[in-house]
């Protein structure tokens, strides 16, 4: 068991009301798995993978992670534990402008304390993996769309994390880009077991994963 | 780590280039100001800091009422060091009056030329003060009769190279020309002193030597400056309390038969310099409120620079804002990213030092030229310290808001959106601005009112003739002989209307003053008057208003016995002034008792500058004999006049460097201080409305930038350009209004505070803050439109347009 929701709650208050963004919400996910989470706009997809990615907190319920209770842990620790085992994929891919991709790569290493003669061989590897050693020392700008999120995907990979949250990660992107992007999270799912959970819009992408959940105003259905 | 960050630093300085530029430069223009200014007062600060215990010494001086007076009576030293043992050195030096230049000559080279500051002392001087010798033994080099110790400086220029140990030069005042022995040199080179002598002369000297040892009395003859120093470990507050009784013992007499009550009183020497502002000081002195006016605008120009740092690193914050939720959630914490923005702004701030560096090293001789001293750039190793710890201060404090700012936000509402506008961020941010514009707003009023103080002082009629008044000291025997040949020459020349001589002239700080009373007054009741020593024809080259009497005349005996007196003076006999001429004044002398016929009455004029107001004046026949201001009246060309008078000069005093003056300038210099003062509170007046506009200008473009959704909706709902242009306009200017509010009762307070240095001053009209007012605006305004202008005229689809 990777982890584990029991009877999420989230809501905000508005105008005395309470609305909810999340209504008992219950998951378990295992290691290995693929998933994909639909649904309208406002159903609360993004903020589940928040939740799940613990840069959002919930107001009710229990989290586990690798058998940590998420919703006891200090903001200190909870940020070691998604810094050391989950990776973030966004649909406007979010790398930095001002950093290469090379550098880009290399940024999520220094925050885990990696050495310097670690980091290179680590991003060699992934450039070398991704197939992008050619474009190492250009800039986002320099990069058409695909290949920024291809950037993003081997960015959240580097540091080999147990999940992959990925908020439609071919969101921006045109459909053959997208046939790309879904199939290297699938041969990352199948070859090197990493868990991924996706927020997809589309019914073709969403198939890709071997379980979809579906949520509307903000519970599972 | 560190490198990741540089690097984007750097990339982030290069990408916005014209933006960092204009930060870098805004920073950079103010620490530059602010190293000039520690330069200045680091300097202003340390004279008279080389001498050996110099805590131990004090410089003696007295008060009459509330008149101070930095000189004392010539026994008072000897006096001091027999009663007290705790005295362990004495020393006077001796500012004779009409030597505040030396002709001195080294025959050998035939080397001519005027050298000031050359004070007669006793041989004791260098026991108290410390100064390193060059060549011979300081200590005994004037403890014999007719010698003279140099400074290394006037030495070179009279000995070049050469040593001038036991080599002779003679040295000219008005009372002869007389050979003395250079006995020592000694370095003046890093030593300041409110003294700064460069040359000593005996006080055993033939010249004076008699005069000095024949002054007894402690009450006449406050010519002697006397210095002391205190034994260590002696109390100075207890040495202070014996002084009352120690001065009642050896003057009480003389001064009450005077009708004088004079006290003694200590100025430690290191104060002497910035802090005593009293009658005859040696020299003139620094002063220690412009210091404090200094540093404060070096505070505050340092203080706006580093607010405009915050708000054009905040203002690019939107920009930086992704970065942040990137970088968290990658896992940075909070920590990192603190000390990321810290440390850009320190790089920001170190480039700014360096460019900093460059502009004083490019100004500094000009800066130098101005304020009369010799800095550079590394001269105190203090300076060099505090410029260091400052730039870091610059840079945490600056980078402080900013990387807290930044740090805080949250990596999912960042990422997914707008981050939203914070009131409490918004408020700060105009805060500032209100604040760099109430400075700058308060520096442009007082500068409005010095401008206006000195254009009036300068225009305004003195009561006599100040331009075009020729001055030739004669600073020789035989100058003063050779004056009546002079003047007939000098008149030869269609272009001088008359010319004259004189003890002193508008303007020159008197030395004469004795006190008169009037017909059927008493001693008790006398007036105090300054009175000038003329030749005839005075009042008439001059251009005094002479409203009752006559001038003095050539070939008239009893002149000497008579005095033309000011309206003021007229008043205070209780003469009415078209009744005074024919009344005597008398005057006592010791034992003696004179009487003196007023002849004339001349319309008051200001004899001072007009810090004074002005005082009872007298002026009196000259004695022949002394030395005096020939003064010639010019009337047509100048530079023909000139020339003319230098030929006559040259024939008739030749071997005598030909000197002169204007009678405006040598007035007008009276008001150095306060010109210098302006200046610098003009320059940096421009920098601070600079650096304020720098300021406004990054709000702006901030303001633009995060008003774009909500300009971009009212554009498609039907808003025209220039509504929306005024509606930005306007934000902006009600903040500039409302530091021109903040700004005006401060400048009105300090305007007022520094016109009260003046006894004739304008009056701070409401006018003043209205041209303030509007020329304010008018800045703030084009520092502005342009932002504003992009903003309003940028197509709103492209604004609206979400990701």
């Amino acid at each position: 068991m990777l982890l584990q929701l029991n009877n999420i709650f989230k809501w905000v208050n508005s105008g005395g009301q309470r609305i909810f963004l999340l209504k008992d919400i219950n998951l378990d996910v295992e290691e290995g798995e693929f998933i994909s989470v639909m649904g309208p706009s406002g159903s609360g997809k993004s903020t589940l993978l928040n939740v799940i990615g613990m840069l959002d907190t919930f107001d009710e319920g229990e989290y586990n992670f690798l058998h940590e209770c998420v919703h006891t842990l200090k903001e200190k620790h909870r940020a070691n534990l998604y810094k050391e085992y989950i990776g973030f994929v966004f649909q406007s891919y979010h790398l930095l402008d001002d950093l290469t991709v090379q550098e880009n790569l290399e940024m999520p290493l220094l925050y885990k304390k990696f050495k310097g003669s670690e980091r290179k061989a680590m991003v060699a590897d992934m450039l070398d993996r991704f197939n992008i050693v050619g474009k190492k020392d250009l800039f986002p700008v320099q990069l058409s769309g695909g290949q920024q999120q291809l950037v993003g995907v081997a960015r959240a990979l580097i540091a080999n994390p147990k999940l992959i949250l990925a908020d439609e990660p071919t969101g921006n992107l045109n459909s053959q880009q997208s046939e790309e992007i879904m199939q290297l999270f699938k041969k990352l799912n199948e070859e090197d077991g990493v868990t991924i959970i996706q927020v997809t819009h589309s019914e073709k992408n969403a198939a890709y994963g071997s379980r979809i959940i579906n949520l509307l105003d903000g519970r599972k259905v | 780590m560190f490198k990741n960050y540089l690097k984007i630093a750097w990339r982030n300085l290069m990408k916005k280039k014209a933006f960092s530029l204009v930060n870098i430069f805004g920073l950079a223009t103010g620490l530059a100001a602010c190293m000039l200014l520690i330069l200045y007062v680091l300097d202003e600060t340390s004279y008279d800091s080389h001498h050996a215990e110099v805590e131990q010494i004090y410089r003696v001086a007295t008060q009459v009422e509330d008149k101070k007076w930095a000189a004392t009576p010539a026994p008072l030293a000897q006096g001091l060091k027999t009663d007290f043992p705790e005295v362990e050195t004495v020393t006077r030096i001796l500012n004779f009056p009409n030597t505040d230049n030396l002709l001195l000559e080294n025959t050998e080279k035939s080397r001519k030329f005027y050298v000031n500051k050359g004070y007669y002392a006793d041989s004791t001087f260098f026991e108290l003060f410390t100064y390193e010798s060059k060549y011979g033994n300081l200590s005994k080099a004037l403890a014999s009769p007719n010698t003279v110790v140099l400074s290394e400086t006037i030495a070179t220029k009279l000995f070049g190279s050469e040593n001038p140990l036991n080599k002779i030069i003679s040295v000219e005042i008005p009372f002869g020309k007389l050979d003395y022995t250079v006995k020592a040199v000694f370095k003046d080179t890093g030593t300041k002193s409110h003294l700064s002598p460069n040359l000593l002369l005996s006080m055993q000297n033939g010249d004076i030597g008699q005069w000095v040892m024949s002054q007894n009395s402690w009450a006449n003859n406050n010519l002697f400056h006397t210095y002391l120093k205190l034994q260590k470990g002696s109390s100075t507050a207890n040495f202070q309390s014996k002084l009352p009784a120690f001065f009642e013992r050896y003057a009480g007499e003389e001064l009450s038969a005077y009708s004088i009550k004079k006290t003694l009183f200590l100025q430690p020497l290191q104060d002497i310099y910035l802090k005593s502002d009293i009658g005859n000081e040696i020299a003139p002195n620094g002063n220690m409120t412009y210091l404090y006016i200094f540093s404060a605008i070096a505070f505050f120009l340092l203080l706006i620079a580093c607010v405009n740092f915050m708000n054009l690193s905040t203002a690019r914050s939107e920009k930086r804002a992704k970065e942040v939720g990137v970088r968290k959630v990658m896992g940075a914490n909070k920590d990192s990213l603190v000390y990321q923005f810290l440390g850009e702004s320190m790089l920001l701030s170190l480039l700014a030092l360096l460019l900093s560096i460059v502009i004083v090293a490019a100004v500094l001789p000009a800066f130098n030229a101005f304020v009369q001293k010799s800095l550079s750039l590394f001269l105190y190793p203090k300076a060099t310290l505090w410029i260091m710890v400052i730039t870091a201060m610059t840079g945490v404090l600056s980078g402080l808001y900013p990387a807290f700012y930044l740090s805080s936000f949250k990596p999912v509402t960042v990422l997914k959106g707008r981050i939203k506008n914070n009131l409490s961020a918004t408020i700060l941010r105009k805060g500032l601005v209100v604040f760099q514009f109430a400075v700058s707003v308060s520096l442009i009023l007082v500068s409005v009112v010095i401008w206006k103080q000195m254009d009036f002082i300068q225009n305004k009629d003195l009561g006599f003739k100040k331009e075009q008044q020729l001055v030739i000291p004669f600073r020789s025997e035989n100058t003063v002989k050779n004056y009546t040949a002079l003047k007939n020459e000098t008149l030869k020349n269609s272009n001088i209307v008359t010319a004259t001589v004189g003890s002193t002239y508008p303007g020159f700080e008197l030395v004469s003053d004795m006190s008169f009373y009037a017909e059927g007054k008493t001693k008790e009741e006398n007036v105090y008057m300054k009175f000038a020593q003329v030749d005839h024809d005075y009042i008439e080259t001059l251009e005094y208003n002479l409203l009752q009497g006559r001038d003095f005349s050539q070939g008239q005996d009893t002149d000497i016995e008579s005095i033309i007196i000011n309206e003021t003076a007229a008043k205070n006999f209780g003469y009415d002034i078209d009744k005074a001429v024919g009344r005597q004044i008398t005057y006592e002398f010791g034992e003696e008792s004179n009487s003196l016929t007023i002849i004339g009455v001349v319309k008051d004029f200001n004899h001072q500058s007009l810090h004074e107001t002005i005082s009872p004046y007298g002026i009196v026949k000259l004695d022949q004999s002394q030395p005096s201001y020939f003064i010639a009246n010019i009337n047509g060309d100048l530079d023909e006049a000139l020339a003319h008078i230098e030929g006559v000069w040259n024939t008739i005093n030749p071997k005598v460097p030909f000197e002169y003056s204007f009678i405006g300038d040598d007035f007008d210099k009276n008001y150095a201080t306060e010109k210098k003062t302006s200046t610098i509170v003009f320059i940096f007046m421009f920098i601070a409305i600079f650096i304020a506009c720098i300021g406004l200008f990054g709000l702006a473009s901030f303001s633009a930038e995060q008003r774009k959704k909500e300009v971009g909706i009212r554009r498609v709902l039907g808003a025209k350009i220039s509504e929306i242009t005024l509606m930005q306009l306007k934000d902006f200017l009600v903040l500039v209004i409302i530091a021109i509010l903040v700004a005006s009762p401060l400048a009105y307070y300090f305007g007022e505070t520094w016109l009260q240095n003046f006894s004739y001053q304008i009056s701070i009209s409401w006018s003043l803050f209205a041209i303030t007012t509007c020329a304010t605006l008018l800045i703030a305004l084009v520092t502005i439109s342009a932002q504003v202008i992009k903003s309003a005229t940028a197509n709103p689809v492209k604004s609206l347009r979400t990701e």
